[in-house]
C-alpha cells in the first residue's frame, strides 16, 4: 500500500469509521505500523474519538444533572 | 499489579519523560519535553532494538507507549471491545518482548512495527477462535459492560483533552452533532448521514479536518517557527 494513496483516499479516516473491507483493513494496518505519518494520523483520530466521547458524555451528564 | 507487570498502562504513565533515551542513543524526536510530541516523530534503529532486548526501562517504556495507541486502535476496530483491546494489547507486548529476547522475530530494526503487527494478528486470531469455542458452551452469558470511556479518560493527557475540546468548540453545531452520533452514541453511520442530510464522504472530510486542526494545535507553533527559521536561514545563504 503506497503512502500517497493512503493520504489521497483518507485511509486513516475510513479505518476509524470502520469503512474498510477486511483485506483493506489488513493492508492499511500493515502500512501504518511502519509509516510514521499514517501512524500519527490514526493516533490523532483515536484521540479525537476518545476525547469527543469524554467531552460530550461529560456535557450530557451535566445537562442531565441540571434537569 | 497485573500479570503483565511494567507493561500495564498505569505504570507506564508514571515514568518521567526525561527517562526516555536521548537522541544520541538513537531516538529521534522533535520535542523531548513532551512525550506526546516525541512519539509522533520516531524511527527505530539497532541501538533501540538492543536496548529493548536488554530490558532498558526507558526504551521499554517508550516502546510500550509508542505501540499502545496503534495496537489499541487496531484492536478496537477489530474487536469492538475496549476491555478486550486492553487485555490483548498487554499480551502482544509480552509476546513481542519474549520473542525479541529469545533472539527471534526482527532481522531489521526498521521492521519492528511489522513484527508487532504480525504478533497482534496472531493474538487476535487466537482470541477470536477461543471466544468462538467458549460461546458454543455458554451462549447466554451477558456481554461485560464496556467501560471504554473510563479507560479512555485515564489514558488521555490533559493537553490532548484540551485540544479536542478546542476542536469541538470550533465546529458548527451540525458537525458536533455528527461526531456525537457516531462516536458517543455509536449510531449507524448511514442513518446518521441520512438524518443530517450529508454523504458518507462528508464524515470522512469532517474527521480529516478535525484531525488536521488537532495537529495544528499540537505542533503548529513549533512547526511554524521551524519553517520560519529554515526559510530565513535559506534566504541568507
Amino acid at each position: 500500500m503506497k503512502h500517497e494513496d493512503c493520504v489521497k483516499s483518507l485511509m486513516a479516516e475510513k479505518y476509524i469509521l470502520g469503512e474498510l473491507s477486511e483485506g483493506e483493513c489488513g493492508q492499511f494496518e500493515q502500512h501504518f505500523f511502519e509509516c510514521l505519518e499514517c501512524a500519527g494520523a490514526v493516533r490523532t483520530l483515536l484521540q479525537l474519538q476518545d476525547g469527543t466521547k469524554a467531552a460530550l458524555s461529560s456535557e450530557r451528564a451535566y445537562a442531565r444533572s441540571r434537569q | 499489579m497485573s500479570k503483565y507487570g511494567a507493561f500495564a498502562f498505569g505504570l507506564v504513565n508514571t515514568i518521567p519523560p526525561d527517562k526516555i533515551v536521548s537522541s544520541s542513543d538513537g531516538v529521534h524526536s522533535m520535542e523531548r519535553q513532551n512525550r506526546t510530541r516525541s512519539l509522533e516523530f520516531f524511527s527505530f534503529d539497532q541501538q533501540y532494538l538492543n536496548r529493548l532486548v536488554e530490558g532498558d526501562p526507558g526504551t521499554e517504556c517508550h516502546f510500550v507507549e509508542y505501540f499502545s495507541f496503534l495496537l489499541r486502535a487496531k484492536l478496537q476496530v477489530r474487536l469492538r471491545s475496549a476491555q478486550d483491546a486492553e487485555d490483548l494489547t498487554q499480551e502482544v507486548f509480552l509476546r513481542v518482548l519474549q520473542s525479541l529476547r529469545k533472539g527471534r522475530g526482527v532481522q531489521h530494526p526498521g521492521k519492528l512495527g511489522a513484527f508487532v503487527n504480525a504478533v497482534c494478528n496472531n493474538v487476535v486470531f487466537e482470541h477470536i477462535r477461543g471466544k468462538g469455542r467458549t460461546r458454543q458452551w455458554d451462549d447466554n452469558t451477558p456481554e461485560p459492560r464496556d467501560n471504554s470511556i473510563r479507560v479512555e479518560r485515564e489514558l488521555m493527557s490533559q493537553e490532548i483533552r484540551q485540544q479536542v475540546r478546542t476542536v469541538l468548540e470550533e465546529l458548527p453545531a451540525k458537525d458536533r452533532g455528527l461526531l456525537r452520533a457516531i462516536f458517543l452514541e455509536e449510531q449507524d453511520k448511514d442513518t446518521v448521514c441520512h438524518d443530517y442530510g450529508v454523504q458518507r464522504e462528508y464524515l470522512r472530510v469532517l474527521l480529516h479536518r478535525a484531525r488536521r486542526r488537532m495537529r495544528q494545535l499540537l505542533v503548529g507553533p513549533k512547526i511554524t517557527n521551524d519553517i520560519a527559521a529554515r526559510t530565513s536561514w535559506s534566504a541568507h545563504q
